[in-house]
């Protein structure tokens, strides 16, 4: 793990949840409020002023771009996202993090309790 | 309905926020179905709008093209964490103001609208003003219109004892059965002496219903207490 990445880990569940959103595809808001309400199966659902605060972040710390419009979209008034190869690193040592705390949990939930005399 | 405050909300946002994000707010707001969805993403830009103004201002303003280079340069650090950022004093203060403001408009529409089935606690607040006394309702500071006074009381305790006051040519009349006849002058607010005494010896209380409904007669160091002889 570099040392920006360590600066910038961890991220909030909305940043995280964006950055996934993104990992897969160039997309714009509304998208990315629904395939974060797919990924996790509706269990969190980002609001409009959540997700651009969020993005807005990304985008000053560039992790995402903006794309802009796009030509033949039915709603003119979006903009596309892709995530860059910064946001893409950022990601991944926010999962490496997440996997090794999931590993040390595993271990710790192994080692059996004390038994009462 | 919604819509109007929807874009309000979103048009009160930092410029630089506003500028970049507002056109696809809208486009979302527009997608949302059901009113639900729509006061739900109200709730959002609301909570979005203090957050901007209170806790972002370093997005106020959008980076000039000059500073963006600057910040991607090579080995400057070009991003911060967020747990380690601290408000500045402006900030607060417009959070603090803005806050202020949204209490105050907020409270001052229940206010206008109490009533509604929307606030669920209004009934409580109205039932615990309806538990005072009538008499506690309607204090008179100058004298009350004779026509309240007027009437047969019963004094408490004697129910044989009644007490006769009647209004004759703008003055008030007290009387037993069977005994003279006392006029009354005005004392102060509700209470009224008779024309011989300097101290205010009789006092009517309790108004409801366009009457009095107790009367307190002091007379001769003894105190008797009347009630209105509802016929």
């Amino acid at each position: 793990m570099r040392d920006n990445d360590k600066q910038t880990t961890p991220l909030s569940p909305a940043l995280f949840h964006i950055l996934m959103a993104l990992a897969g595809h160039d997309l714009h808001g509304y998208a990315i409020m629904q395939e974060i309400s797919r990924q996790t199966e509706g269990e969190y659902v980002l609001g409009p002023g959540t997700l651009y605060d969020n993005l807005q972040k990304a985008i000053r710390r560039r992790w995402v771009a903006d794309l802009g419009h796009r030509a033949g979209d039915d709603d003119p008034r979006r903009r596309y996202y892709r995530l860059t190869s910064l946001g893409t690193s950022v990601l991944s040592a926010e999962v490496s993090r997440l996997e090794n705390m999931v590993r040390d949990a595993k271990v710790r939930l192994r080692i059996p309790k004390p038994r009462r005399a | 309905m919604l819509r109007p405050l929807f874009q309000l909300l979103v048009g009160l946002h930092p410029r630089a926020f506003r500028r970049r994000f507002a056109p696809e707010m809208m486009s979302i707001f527009d997608h949302a179905s059901g009113k639900r969805a729509a006061l739900s993403l109200v709730l959002d830009a609301f909570i979005s709008l203090i957050r901007q103004w209170a806790l972002r201002p370093g997005f106020w303003r959008e980076p000039s093209p000059a500073e963006q280079p600057q910040m991607a340069s090579a080995g400057a650090r070009s991003f911060y964490i967020s747990e380690s950022y601290r408000p500045s004093g402006v900030a607060l203060l417009h959070g603090a103001t803005l806050s202020l403001a949204a209490f105050l408009t907020i409270t001052l529409a229940f206010i206008h609208t109490r009533g509604s089935q929307v606030q669920p606690w209004l009934p409580k607040i109205e039932a615990e003003m309806s538990e005072n006394p009538p008499s506690e309702q309607k204090a008179f500071q100058s004298t009350p219109p004779l026509e309240f006074c007027q009437g047969r009381y019963v004094v408490d305790g004697q129910n044989s004892a009644t007490v006769d006051v009647t209004v004759e040519e703008n003055q008030l009349f007290l009387s037993y059965p069977g005994g003279t006849k006392t006029a009354l002058s005005p004392c102060s607010g509700s209470s009224f002496k008779n024309g011989s005494s300097s101290s205010c010896q009789i006092s009517f209380s309790e108004f409801d219903r366009g009457r009095f409904q107790q009367l307190d007669i002091d007379q001769g160091g003894r105190h008797f207490a009347a009630r209105r002889l509802h016929e």
